[in-house]
């Protein structure tokens, strides 16, 4: 109970003293698990959001449709809708395709049904606004109102004739929109628009393709199976021209308007861990000297290696609920504004559920223990008495390498490559740091070499391109502050090796460069193998749909500039601490 | 010994028992075998040298003072039997004196010999102020007697015939050139040689020596500005 | 080397530390002058502000008031650069701690100074092995610092502290990390170093340090108290130090005899 107490003071005391490395941690964190959480959470809202809308309208498991109008066709629909599963039908209906629809000078295709003024039992569309459709009046699809701004009471014109809006409905009969990609019935990019079966009549033309279409409700949830039993008796006749679209279909096409959207972020998410860490890293071992003095002064009175690493350990863990917590909070809050990407659904609430919070938790917890682990055996393990002295011992078995070659070097260089050689493992995380950012922008490059599509932005195409900017926009956040915290860290370790350059004629110019050019060969191995990644993830992303690839030129260009930014952005640690005066520092390291 | 004494003559006149008393106040436990047939002996030697005069006053002054040291005398003889002979190469007979006056009880000291003694006045003569102006600016090694050293600085620091701070520097300068030669000396032997040790030994006794003066210099420099 | 008269002058050198409320003049005042080629032994009890002394004339520190010449040439004005190209060529640190850099080999340590100075890596190499040689680690010289004796390590940094065959050479408290036997090398480094007419400012609470200089002055409280000139000043002979003149065997110091 004691030591629960004084692990519990450790720790509160260690937090006070760097609340700004607390605090880093948890954003950090936070931004890293919340993208993640965000990215594997979407795929439920879209789900959610279709049950929801399906329920209220009690949406139709299988949509029967006809290529024409023959009545051969209709009799075909009425012996399919006779067949002992069906529990409830809608229709059959008059459709017609392609229709243009003119409103606020915008003209759009339309796919318009001719229905009932009285509510169906099976797709009966819920009215959002306005009411259900009476003569001369047009329903428009909520998702179709929202792109044209159509509101109740607005005017539109449908194949030459004005109809006022009356109202605005969702529904599950159709895909959402901008349809994802359907082949029949409500057309890829075509809005949806109810009249009464009167008022279609008349604009029905042979061009707009008239048809019928039926709803279905079936007894067995097995849509495919049915659809099975029905295709010979609809295929004996030549006549008949009938195409099935299941429930599966019209809902995977709904989600699929985030898909691309949800591997971005989840990527996305990984790598901003993995950008995040190298900052973090650096940070937590700002600390370190710190920390060694005290263990060692509690390793003096009594404390135990064990209880040392624990506090340390302990801090890092607990710092990682609250980035995991804050995190699901904020992706609760982001899926709800950005987790609805169509007005064609009704909006769910979308609890998140275990799915999501363990990996999401499981990514702190593994940057806690990547962060901590490092510190945390070097404070247990090194010696009481060289912890107290605060030297403790970083000691060097083997000359840098690079140092034959390195004599022949300006100084800013030769010092610069003698403090990147010192540290392997920060070397490493800068250079994973610098290719998670570099994956993204060579990403977002590929993105803008894809040819131009003919059609304005897709809904899909821009999520996923806001999702992919927003990443972006976080890594090279995070990216800045790895570049920061890296140098600083740089050189607060070399202090006292640049104190003695300094002493020795170094001037602050060449302190900085070397601050400075120590990062650089890690953050262009980074650029270099984060670029193919990038690509490499690109092609994963749009499902092998990638036409072009970026030039090379584009490539180097963006290579160059992020080690340029990590350049420019180490300037500033290090010429703050190229400022400070030698004479402290080497007194310091005597005492 | 008779440096020391006319040194502390310097200040004032004195009584003997007066100067006995001064010397057992600086010297300590060490001062506790001093007995007052040291210090009588002493100036009459000094008298015959004709350093030190004596003069009679009025015996009723005497006497007030005279209860009161003798007091002070008899509490202070119990302590350690630390010899306070002095070691100095001038050859000076109380240090021979040193063990045969330990014999003598303290009682037939105080009933016989005070009487008549203690009611003189110690001054010096102008040849004994010039001997301890000398003494004074003696710088006394190899043979360093911490006690003459300490009570010279005593001494110079009563009578105010010198900084106390300044005999402390002369001194430290002469052990800094001594330590420098030696120290070359050590330097210049290999480090296999059978004289390096007893270099060595000299440096680190000049380094001892150095050393007590710093803290000789800590004591004496607040007292001095106190002055 | 530089022809100056004097390696170094100051004229009421001044250093505070801390704030108003705090404030600390661990230099006060001080007027010095360095001929070329002395070596002046600085000495104090801690916290006399002796370091902080030779800070100000190697311009790690700047002075906050007074005037410091280096080689002839005022530098209390420079800025941070200028005083470390001056550095460079005029000054060449020892200190207690060693200070040497870890992970480079003691001959790359000596080298640093040089091609800091822009010296070529061919003359740079040639200069510290002539270097370890004379401190005699031309065996260690590929060692790194964590591999050699504290002994070693100083007389690296001693070497260093020559590469540019600096006008002075300022140490402080070199042997405070050393036991004797190493002590004694340093010593005669610097003897050696002293007998060549080389500058050396040592600064040092070890009497035996400070007797190696031909003149020591001492700190109290930021200030000078006492200026001695060691040199030349016939100290009686050699043989009465071990008390072989007056044939009395040598105990202990005090009230033997």
């Amino acid at each position: 109970m004691g030591r629960l107490l004084l692990v519990g003071r450790l720790i509160r005391t260690d937090l006070r003293h760097w609340p700004l490395l607390a605090v880093l941690f948890v954003v950090v964190v936070g931004v890293a698990t919340g993208t993640l959480a965000v990215g594997m959470t979407l795929g439920d809202t879209t789900r959610a959001d279709y049950a929801a809308t399906r329920a209220a309208t009690n949406g139709p498991d299988l949509m029967v449709l006809t290529a024409d109008q023959l009545p051969a066709e209709r009799t075909a629909l009425r012996s399919v809708a006779r067949r002992p599963e069906v529990t409830g039908q809608v229709g059959p209906y008059r459709l017609l395709r392609g229709a243009t629809l003119a409103a606020h000078g915008h003209r759009m295709t339309a796919t318009v049904e001719g229905r009932g003024t009285a509510p169906s039992a099976v797709d009966r569309p819920l009215v959002t606004a306005g009411r259900w459709l009476r003569p001369g009046g047009a329903v428009v699809e909520r998702g179709f109102a929202t792109a044209l701004h159509l509101r109740v009471g607005d005017r539109i014109t449908l194949a030459g004739r004005t109809f006022p809006v009356v109202g605005i409905a969702v529904t599950t009969a159709t895909g959402v929109y901008p349809g994802a990609g359907l082949d029949v019935g409500p057309n890829d990019y075509a809005g949806l628009v109810w009249l009464t079966d009167a008022d279609l009549r008349p604009l029905s033309r042979p061009e707009l393709r008239p048809g019928y279409a039926m709803g279905l409700t079936l007894a067995d949830p097995d849509v495919k199976a049915f659809q099975n039993a029905i295709r010979p008796s609809l295929r004996a006749n030549p006549d008949v021209r009938i195409n099935t679209r299941g429930r599966i279909t019209t809902e995977d096409a709904s989600n699929r308007l985030l898909a691309d959207s949800e591997s971005v972020l989840q990527i996305g998410g990984w790598l901003l861990a993995v950008a995040g860490l190298a900052g973090l890293v650096g940070l937590a071992t700002l600390r370190t000297d710190q920390q060694l003095r005290r263990a060692g002064r509690l390793k003096a009175t009594g404390a135990t290696p064990g209880l040392i690493g624990t506090v340390l350990l302990a801090q890092y863990l607990l710092l990682a609920l609250a980035a995991a917590a804050a995190g699901l909070l904020a992706a609760r809050l982001a899926v709800s504004t950005i987790g609805h990407p169509s007005e064609s659904l009704l909006r769910a609430p979308v609890p998140i559920g275990p799915g999501t919070a363990v990996p999401v938790c499981a990514l702190a917890l593994l940057v806690a223990l990547l962060t901590s682990a490092g510190p945390a055996i070097r404070v247990a393990r090194t010696p009481t008495v060289t912890a107290m002295a605060g030297t403790a011992g970083r000691e060097l078995t083997h000359p840098a390498g690079l140092t034959g070659v390195v004599g022949a070097l300006p100084v800013p260089l030769m010092l610069g490559l003698r403090l990147a050689a010192r540290r392997l493992r920060r070397a490493v995380l800068t250079a994973a740091g610098i290719a998670a950012v570099a994956a993204v922008i060579a990403g977002m490059l590929c993105w803008h070499a894809q040819p131009a599509a003919s059609a304005a932005l897709t809904t899909r195409t821009e999520h996923t391109y806001q999702a992919l900017l927003a990443i972006t926009g976080a890594l090279v956040a995070l990216a800045a502050l790895d570049a920061v915290v890296v140098v600083w860290s740089t050189a607060l370790d070399a202090r006292r090796t640049l104190a003695v350059a300094r002493a020795f004629g170094a001037t602050p110019g060449q302190v900085t460069a070397g601050l400075v050019l120590a990062p650089l060969p890690a953050a262009a191995v980074g650029a270099a193998v984060g670029m193919p990644i990038g690509l490499g993830l690109y092609w994963l992303v749009s499902g092998a749909r990638m036409v072009a690839t970026p030039p090379t030129w584009w490539l180097l260009a963006a290579g160059a500039a992020i080690v340029a930014g990590v350049a420019a952005l180490g300037a500033i640690p290090a010429r703050l601490d190229a400022r400070r005066p030698v004479a402290p520092i080497l007194d310091a390291e005597t005492r | 010994m008779q440096d020391v004494v006319l040194a502390l003559l310097a200040k004032e006149p004195a009584h003997g028992y007066q100067l006995r008393a001064r010397l057992r106040a600086a010297l300590g436990p060490l001062g506790g075998d001093l007995n007052a047939g040291q210090v009588y002996v002493t100036l009459g030697r000094l008298e015959k040298a004709g350093l030190v005069s004596r003069a009679d006053p009025a015996s009723k002054a005497v006497s007030a003072s005279k209860a009161g040291s003798a007091s002070k005398a008899g509490s202070a003889s119990t302590a350690g039997p630390v010899s306070a002979a002095d070691p100095a190469p001038k050859a000076d007979p109380l240090s021979k004196a040193g063990p045969l006056s330990k014999a003598d009880p303290a009682s037939a000291e105080r009933s016989a010999d005070r009487t008549d003694r203690d009611r003189k006045t110690y001054a010096l003569t102008p040849a004994g102020q010039r001997r301890v102006a000398e003494w004074v600016g003696e710088v006394s090694w190899p043979r360093p007697d911490l006690a003459e050293f300490h009570l010279k600085l005593v001494a110079v620091a009563a009578s105010r015939l010198a900084d106390p701070v300044a005999v402390i520097d002369a001194q430290r300068r002469e052990l800094l050139r001594r330590l420098r030669d030696a120290q070359r000396a050590v330097l210049a032997e290999p480090d296999d040689s059978m004289a390096a040790l007893l270099l060595e030994g000299i440096v680190l006794r000049l380094q001892a020596d150095l050393r007590w003066l710093q803290a000789c210099e800590k004591t004496w420099v607040p007292r001095g500005r106190n002055a | 080397m530089n022809a100056a008269p004097f390696a170094i002058q100051a004229r009421s050198l001044r250093r505070e530390h801390g704030e108003q409320q705090t404030l600390v003049r661990a230099v006060d005042e001080i007027d010095l002058d360095v001929p070329t080629g002395q070596t002046l032994a600085v000495t104090g009890p801690s916290g006399c502000g002796k370091s902080t002394l030779l800070h100000l004339l190697g311009g790690l520190e700047r002075p906050t008031g007074g005037a410091l010449w280096l080689a002839g040439r005022r530098v209390d004005g420079l800025s941070e650069r200028a005083l470390a190209r001056l550095r460079r060529r005029t000054v060449g640190f020892v200190f207690q701690a060693f200070h040497l850099v870890e992970e480079l080999s003691a001959r790359q340590n000596v080298e640093l100074p040089a091609l800091l100075a822009g010296a070529s890596p061919r003359a740079a190499r040639h200069r510290a092995g002539e270097l370890l040689d004379r401190v005699g680690l031309t065996h260690r010289s590929r060692h790194l610092p964590a591999a050699l004796s504290g002994g070693e390590r100083q007389r690296v940094a001693i070497a260093r502290a020559l590469a540019n065959a600096p006008l002075v050479v300022l140490a402080d408290e070199p042997t405070g990390n050393l036991d004797s036997a190493a002590a004694r090398d340093v010593l005669r480094l610097f003897e050696e170093l002293r007998q060549d007419g080389q500058t050396l400012v040592i600064v040092t609470h070890d009497d035996r340090v400070a007797a190696t200089a031909d003149r020591l002055v001492s700190m109290r409280d930021g200030a000078f108290v006492d200026d001695v000139w060691l040199a030349g000043a016939p100290a009686g002979p050699l043989a009465a130090l071990g008390g072989l003149a007056t044939g009395t065997p040598g105990g202990p110091t005090g009230l033997d005899g």
